[in-house]
């Protein structure tokens, strides 16, 4: 991609510091900052000893030497077609069909979605693998998501992703919408009733990143989980299943999200934060680029 | 024959055979299956052949058979198994920007039998499909193939579909060491 100079885990820039600002924000609104963030500079601590980069050869392979040989019968398939096959890949199907052979460690390297997420929004896809929601999630949908600038929702600026449906969101709709309700697997398979390895099998799951003294759990986004296994909508609630109390609702409501930057496909310029209704007049002072200003006069109407 | 839509269509395939739209099997276990009304509608999930018999005309097409060089009799028979099966589909708007998140796991039940075909024909199919220029048809046959790949380990991958490692000693090293942190947790 023509623009380098934004590297895998770079020192801090402008931008960072934006991203930094808005995850403080958002720790100062929840009891427990539980966001999903690998910025190594983000006020999110990350114990649990996951790298915070990503493997400098992700984004730049060493350079082919020799031939390809060993397609095998995908050999069949012109460029254009493996890519729509690349493209409905999950995340970690795509990374393992590119440890197969040399052909597709360097062909793969260069989708565009790839390379995106991979150079812009590595915290990010750190979050997405360490969440197991690479299981679910495609480079695809990733890409779509930061092409987004506004809450899909209200429409609002929203820098963040909501990881159960890859959706981008802002804080206030991330907290307050009902469809980004995020329950327990096993509350959810209490109150619904539904077979334990039905819901294992059918809805996306995901593990939140233990953080500190608080463990892994397993979550679903409730309308996701509704939808795909048919059950009622309105369930009994009322006896004290704790991750449908709205007060933990926002603590598994941020497990389940990430930020997300903002990549402008008709410039490639990318922004690592964009800010909400709320707050935007907190980075007036480093928003210096015009579309960033536009965004900003649209979303703080 | 004034009704455009009564007209029978004929492609000869790149073997010499020439395959009546209509009257190929499966359909003539049940010849009701495809009216004659709908020849044409099934013809024309193609967009190359759309586009073929609107340059003809009417009257262009007549009798001849319209040749299809790239795609052999028992691809193309499949091909039109298909198009006859969904000829009734609403044709889909082209606008990319539009489409959802869409799970690859969501094919048709129909669709995901029909796939269920040895690998040399899968492929065959899909390639036909990118040259008659039948969208619906290659999206199905793409998600087909990634479904093939997914959950499976890399060397469960290679050995799905013949593929040779061909790393040095060195590279592989490389990409044991990316790959740790994602894999080993």
């Amino acid at each position: 991609m023509a623009s380098s100079n934004s590297h895998v885990g770079q020192a801090e820039s402008e931008e960072d510091g934006m991203i930094r600002v808005a995850a403080f924000r958002k720790a100062r609104h929840s009891p427990m900052p539980w966001l999903i963030n690998f910025d190594p500079q983000s006020f999110n601590i990350n114990s649990s000893g996951t790298p915070t980069t990503l493997p400098t050869s992700m984004s730049s392979p060493v350079a082919p030497t020799g031939k390809f040989s060993g397609m095998g019968i995908l050999d069949k398939l012109p460029n254009e077609l493996l890519t729509d096959v690349c493209r409905d890949l999950d995340i970690r199907s795509y990374l393992r069909l590119r440890q197969t052979c040399r052909f597709f460690w360097f062909f793969m390297a260069s989708l565009t979605e790839y390379r995106v997420v991979v150079d812009h929004a590595a915290p990010s896809l750190i979050g997405v693998v360490r969440t197991d929601m690479w299981q679910y999630l495609t480079f695809t949908d990733l890409f779509r998501a930061m092409c987004l600038a506004h809450c899909e929702t209200c429409g609002a600026i929203g820098h963040f992703l909501y990881l159960p449906t890859a959706t981008r969101c802002c804080p206030n709709c991330l907290h307050e919408e009902d469809k980004f309700r995020t329950v327990t697997l096993a509350s959810y398979v209490r109150v619904s009733g539904v077979a334990l390895g039905r819901v294992q099998r059918l809805v996306p799951l995901l593990s939140s990143i233990s953080c500190n003294r608080y463990r892994s759990m397993k979550l679903i986004n409730f309308d996701e989980a509704t939808r795909i296994m048919s059950t009622p909508t309105t369930l009994d609630v009322g006896r004290g299943y704790a991750s449908f109390n709205l007060s933990w609702q926002s603590y598994t409501r941020n497990m389940a999200s990430t930020p997300l930057p903002f990549f402008d496909k008709s410039t490639r310029a990318v922004f690592k934060a964009l800010t909400c209704k709320g707050c935007a007049r907190d980075y007036s002072l480093v928003a210096t680029s015009p579309l960033v200003q536009q965004i900003q006069l649209a979303g703080s109407v | 024959m004034s009704d455009a839509k009564l007209q029978k269509i004929l492609l000869q395939s790149n073997d010499g055979v020439t395959i009546d739209v209509g009257k190929s099997p499966p359909l003539d276990i049940g010849f009701w299956r495809t009216p004659p009304s709908l020849y044409r509608a099934v013809a024309e999930r193609s967009v190359l052949i759309r586009n073929m018999l609107e340059d003809l005309g009417d009257e262009g097409i007549g009798n001849q058979a319209i040749p299809i060089p790239n795609v052999n009799e028992a691809v193309l028979k499949k091909v039109i198994e298909w198009c006859d099966h969904h000829r009734n589909d609403p044709v889909q708007p082209a606008d990319e920007e539009a489409d959802t998140r869409k799970k690859t796991t969501d094919i048709e039940e129909w669709d995901q039998k029909f796939m269920q075909v040895d690998q040399e024909m899968l492929f065959e199919v899909i390639l036909a499909a990118n040259y008659l220029d039948i969208k619906p048809l290659l999206d199905v046959g793409c998600k087909t193939v990634a479904n093939m790949i997914k959950g499976k380990s890399p060397e469960e991958i290679r050995k799905t579909f013949n593929i040779t490692n061909d790393f040095t000693p060195e590279e592989e090293e490389h990409i044991r060491r990316e790959n740790e942190w994602a894999e080993d947790r």
